[in-house]
């Protein structure tokens, strides 16, 4: 019986320690995230590289809503726009 | 109205704490220091001034806090430190008001995560400073620093 929970505890330790090598080594070796200009994530219509009253009418917003919203906020902004029946921008940008 | 205090209290919290994930320090006092003084409100200038030596705020950055020399005339500012001070004095002018120039800095000069931080910072602030004003409060005494000029920054107009 003793030997089978040992033999149980060295599996998980084992498992438990290649886990956190495997974070360690892959932190270590992932690239710095560069940084990345608003402009240069959203570049402006046209290939305009100013912000001009024509832009700013056309435009929604200076910077748009995140691509992937997470679950949860998603959820509760999916709530909140149906309350509006409205797509709720400052929201979605907030997310 | 405990609801609201609570509200207010998050609000304080969490754009606090996720504004220095986002910005550096400096940045974040800078901003804070520049609504506090543009809106302006007297508890809000000592609560976000205070420490402005830590921070190495320069007389002549204090200067500009106040109003008196534009950001873009401060040496010491970094590009991006001078447009945080503009867009948060933009945002907290009233009317607001935002020129093609100055959103094309903030746009090249910061991430998309850094401008929301730093707008919301920049909301946060105003949020206090117009509450408290409105609520006649008196500033906490944290610093008696003359160089902040705290008591020439009153809301109150005789009619």
């Amino acid at each position: 019986m003793k030997s089978i929970i040992s033999g149980k505890m060295k599996v998980y330790a084992a498992v438990l320690i290649s886990t956190l090598l495997f974070i360690v080594f892959g932190s270590c070796n992932s690239p710095l995230k560069k940084f990345q200009s608003a402009h240069e994530l959203e570049p402006l219509p046209q290939g305009e590289e100013s912000w001009n009253k024509e832009i700013d009418m056309q435009r929604k917003s200076l910077i748009s809503p995140p691509e992937n919203i997470s679950c949860i906020t998603g959820l509760f902004l999916d709530y909140a726009e149906k309350e509006f029946k409205k797509e709720l921008l400052p929201g979605g940008i907030l997310a | 109205m405990p609801d609201m205090g609570t509200a207010s209290g998050y609000l304080e919290l969490n754009v606090e704490n996720e504004a220095s994930k986002v910005l550096d320090k400096r940045l974040v006092y800078l901003v804070r220091m520049a609504v506090s003084y543009r809106v302006p409100c007297a508890f809000a200038i000592d609560v976000n001034s205070w420490e402005y030596k830590k921070f190495n705020v320069s007389s002549e950055e204090l200067d500009c806090m106040k109003g008196r020399i534009s950001p873009d005339k401060v040496k010491s500012f970094s590009k991006r430190e001078a447009a945080a001070v503009k867009y948060a004095v933009a945002m907290s002018n009233t009317p607001v008001v935002f020129d093609g120039r100055l959103l094309d800095s903030v746009r090249k000069l910061f991430s998309r995560e850094e401008i929301v931080a730093m707008s919301v910072l920049a909301a946060k602030v105003n949020y206090w400073a117009r509450l408290i004003e409105a609520w006649r409060i008196k500033p906490a005494g944290y610093s008696d620093d003359g160089a902040l000029e705290i008591e020439k920054y009153n809301t109150y107009i005789e009619k």
